[in-house]
């Protein structure tokens, strides 16, 4: 080797140069370390939060934890609580790691909710703050948790939905397509108060045009009445002018009735009296009419009223109302 | 009301007529009134005023026959055979002219007749005929009620001879619908010749009921 190296100016400052070498290798090598582990958050100030899950179903550690958009941090571990736990058992505890930095941007109110970045992305934990007065968390805080309707419960709900309109759907098309349906039957009707009222229509038009020709007649007549009533109007007035002459008489014929009333009253003044000398004349009358019944000849020939007995008949018997 | 109550009704009626004094008018004007009710066919009224006119002419014998003879036809078409029976006692009791007892007596047969006791009825018309003695208005009523016996006792020929005696009779108010009555009691007789003998017998109690 030394016989070499005496000769060989290429194996000159070997020793240096395989030095250089391996520690620029090891440098590259732990670099790349501290790079891992800072991209890890490794030299980062992390703090841990707690929610409570009915269920662990799409969560997993390592999970992102978002604020606003922006990834804060992870799910450091998600454990099913036991009896004793201090929480319900049988809930499920996350527990994230949260950037302290940010720490201050989520206050008492927020919560956790899972969801999917997209809508068939990765699932995320979305931190969502609440209302901006309450204080922000503290280190080991718990979260309200609420689980964000994904893709599959999205498309159960609207399955949900829409179940019982196919199910009318169906039931209408099954109706449309009998023949004794009630859509059918509404159509068959419509069809045939259609075809009805056409005809009505037609009628319409007759009677309208027998109307023209009936209220054309009734002008005429209305005209030849009116022409009537003119004539009327003017014999009137020549009867009204006769009338005035014959008032213009009235006091002269009032007079005369007056004294015809007078001497009217006067005479029926008389009345009573006559009337009761009437009754005495129809007394006197009566008492002569009797005692001529009573004398010769009359008595011979105005037979006297006589009691009698009902005749006996040989078919006598009781009485049977007839119906 | 009850028999022995009627009589005892016309009996006090007739007694308290008896206490008072007769009125001639107004047993006139309650027998016409009475005859109208009848004819109206009002039972009830006719029979008060009957009734009412026996109380006021209890003391004129003809004119209380009068009264309860029709009173006894009252009590008849009312179907009271009994009370009618009393009325026509009343008749028979009093001094009424013979062809007023002929009458009643007539009427009883009549009654007997209809209550389908023949023996009586028989009694009572000859009684009647006896009374009547061919000059009293009922003649011809008393002879069909004969004929109409005889023809129930199953003498058909001696109802016709009876009834042709009717027919017989001048004509006349009183005779006119007797003599219709003779020629249907011939027509019956008639057809009761006609017959064989076991349906010769015509029910005897059959026109007990009269239909008019």
């Amino acid at each position: 080797m030394t016989a070499f190296a005496e000769h060989d100016s290429r194996f000159e400052g070997l020793e240096r140069k395989t030095g250089l070498f391996l520690a620029l290798a090891a440098a590259l090598v732990i670099g790349g370390f501290a790079a891992a582990l800072v991209r890890q958050g490794m030299f980062t100030q992390t703090t841990h939060l707690h929610f409570f899950a009915n269920s662990a179903q799409g969560m997993a550690k390592g999970m992102a934890v978002q604020l606003f958009g922006f990834k804060v941090g992870a799910v450091d571990a998600v454990s099913l609580e036991t009896l004793g736990s201090g929480a319900p058992a049988g809930s499920v505890r996350v527990r994230v790691q949260i950037e302290r930095e940010y720490l201050r941007l989520i206050n008492q109110g927020s919560t956790a909710r899972i969801g999917k970045e997209g809508l068939i992305g990765a699932s995320v934990i979305e931190i969502v703050p609440g209302s901006a007065t309450s204080r922000p968390v503290a280190e080991n805080d718990v979260l309200k948790f609420e689980r964000a309707a994904d893709f599959s419960s999205m498309a159960e709900e609207l399955s949900t939905q829409l179940r019982p309109i196919l199910a009318d759907l169906k039931s209408l098309t099954e109706s449309v397509n009998r023949p004794d349906g009630d859509i059918r039957m509404t159509l068959r009707n419509s069809r045939q108060a259609t075809a009805e009222l056409a005809s009505a229509a037609r009628e319409w038009g007759k009677l309208a045009s027998n109307a023209d020709r009936g209220i054309a007649g009734v002008l005429a007549k209305a005209d030849q009445a009116v022409e009537k009533i003119d004539t009327t109007f003017a014999k009137a007035t020549a009867t009204v002018e006769k009338l005035d002459t014959s008032l213009a008489r009235m006091p002269d014929l009032m007079l005369k009735l007056e004294r015809t009333l007078s001497n009217v009253e006067a005479a029926s003044a008389d009345l009573p009296q006559t009337m009761r000398d009437a009754r005495v004349v129809a007394r006197d009358s009566r008492t002569m009419l009797d005692g001529a019944k009573g004398s010769w000849p009359f008595n011979s020939m105005v037979a006297e009223p006589r009691e009698q007995a009902l005749p006996l008949d040989s078919f006598d018997g009781p009485l049977k109302p007839v119906r | 009301m009850g028999r022995s109550s009627r009589f005892a009704s016309v009996f006090l009626l007739v007694l308290g007529g008896c206490a008072s004094a007769p009125s001639p008018k107004e047993s006139l004007s309650l027998n016409q009134a009475g005859a109208e009710a009848y004819r109206r066919g009002d039972l009830a009224a006719a029979r008060d005023t009957f009734e009412k006119a026996i109380q006021v002419s209890s003391k004129d014998s003809e004119s209380l026959a009068l009264n309860a003879l029709s009173l006894a036809r009252v009590e008849q078409a009312a179907g009271n055979a009994e009370a009618a029976q009393r009325a026509l006692e009343l008749v028979l009791g009093s001094a009424a002219a013979p062809g007023l007892r002929a009458e009643a007596a007539g009427r009883k047969a009549l009654l007997y007749f209809s209550a389908g006791e023949l023996k009586q009825a028989v009694d009572w018309q000859s009684r009647a005929q006896a009374l009547c003695a061919g000059t009293c208005r009922a003649q011809a009523a008393i002879l069909n009620i004969g004929a109409r016996i005889a023809l129930a006792g199953g003498q058909a020929a001696a109802a016709a001879q009876l009834a042709e005696r009717v027919l017989r009779l001048p004509p006349s108010d009183d005779t006119r619908a007797e003599q219709a009555n003779a020629q249907r009691i011939l027509a019956e007789a008639a057809a009761a010749a006609a017959r064989p003998p076991r349906f010769a017998q015509p029910a005897v109690g059959a026109p007990r009921e009269e239909v008019r």
